[in-house]
């Protein structure tokens, strides 16, 4: 029969545990940016899938480290040499991005956690510093991590957010490591954002929906 | 014949009360999911024979059994999932490449284009990863500047895993 002490026990040696709390209290700060650089390395997969090398690249240089805005931010932002990721698909330009501020069709601007973006509009954007036009998004996703249930009003909002993206994003999604079985409704008619819920290591079919779903939809639009 | 000396409530007591001696904050974090209850599919008996049974749903707090699964869902979000999501992201990140301008570059216009000249390396190598702590808008200084993303050894967490494997097996109680 366990007793409590064996439960008492079996706590301590979590909490204790070098992967318990000492790692988590390093990185709680960051631990939605750590889930947008998760999703962000399934948009990498998902291009090397398709055969092309990504290529990482900084504002102002090399990105050695790869820095993630702890905010949301601008794209032609110089306050560090922020990271983002380009690639070429049967010969167009597109970039990854993290925490980037887009211009909206009502001009309120909006941040895109982790969007796929033209290539030639960010370039124009970086050029003549510019918020990019929502025509440039291709694929935009809110990244949750959430240790509970999901909020409903995330899943509202990113829903006003897509809308006012207008109708040239081919793709977006709401990822998060929990879920919630009324937002999941909610994302159901056409032209919702996917509820990519329950998007973790510990899921791997789900990831392969993920990286699935962002490969089809590249291919389709750089179809020859 | 219980396979505990003790109920799940005072389970969830202690668990709280072993995290909270510890981390007030995450503990706060487990309060905020328990809290959040469940909804239910609640029948309306009828009254009267041509009344239908109605079916409505119902808000209503978790036993103390659920709500022990769902402090262990918040633990293991936060000490196995995130460590795996920046595992994740470095593998993925290494397989890319790093891309680094070759010497000053010609600006493309509005009339001109220019194909940029760069060197690319480093496919296969890992990289090293920082969020920004102090954001470029924060008018007070942060306490630190980035936060390095550090892998976290694998055996580490499978260790981990089955700590909280452990753990589970003590707070799941069997029958009604």
């Amino acid at each position: 029969m366990a007793t409590l002490t064996d439960l008492e026990n079996a706590i301590d040696t979590l909490l204790d545990h070098p992967a318990g709390l000492a790692q988590y209290q390093l990185v709680r700060r960051v631990e939605d940016k750590a889930y947008e650089a998760y999703v962000f390395g399934l948009c990498l997969r998902a291009v090397r899938e398709l055969g092309v090398v990504p290529i990482l690249r900084g504002i102002s240089g090399a990105p050695t480290p790869f820095v993630f805005r702890g905010g949301p931010g601008q794209i032609h932002s110089k306050a560090r040499n922020y990271g983002y990721a380009t690639f070429i698909l049967n010969g167009r330009k597109f970039e990854i991005h993290a925490g980037v501020e887009f211009c909206g069709t009502s001009n309120m601007t909006h941040e895109v956690d982790v969007c796929i973006i033209r290539g030639t509009e960010a370039e124009a954007c970086r050029l003549e510093p510019n918020d990019p036009p929502a025509a440039g998004l291709v694929a935009g996703w809110e990244c949750k991590f959430y240790s509970g249930n999901l909020d409903k009003v995330l899943g509202r909002a990113f829903v006003g957010l897509m809308d006012d993206m207008g109708t040239n994003a081919r793709l977006s999604g709401m990822c998060s490591n929990s879920n919630h079985p009324q937002l999941r409704d909610y994302f159901k008619p056409q032209r919702r954002p996917y509820p990519h819920f329950e998007l973790t290591p510990l899921e791997p079919s789900n990831e392969n929906i993920f990286v699935n779903m962002v490969k089809a939809q590249l291919k389709k639009m750089t179809a020859t | 014949m219980s396979d505990h000396d003790y109920t799940a409530e005072k389970a969830l007591q202690t668990l709280l009360r072993k995290v909270g001696e510890r981390d007030e904050a995450l503990t706060e974090r487990i309060r905020i999911a328990i809290d959040t209850g469940k909804d239910i599919n609640e029948n309306e008996t009828p009254n009267g024979r041509k009344q239908k049974t109605r079916t409505y749903r119902l808000k209503v707090p978790y036993s103390h059994k659920e709500a022990l699964a769902v402090a262990l869902k918040v633990l293991r979000s936060h000490f196995i999932e995130l460590p795996l999501f920046i595992n994740s992201a470095s593998a993925n990140f290494a397989e890319a490449a790093v891309g680094t301008p070759r010497g000053p570059q010609r600006q493309p216009t509005a009339t001109r284009q220019v194909v940029e000249d760069i060197t690319t390396m480093g496919a296969g190598a890992p990289k090293r990863l920082e969020i920004e702590l102090q954001t470029e808008t924060q008018l007070l200084n942060a306490n630190e500047d980035v936060l390095n993303l550090e892998p976290v050894p694998q055996g580490l967490i499978e260790a981990e895993r089955a700590n909280l494997d452990r753990l589970e097996d003590l707070t799941t109680f069997l029958g009604a």
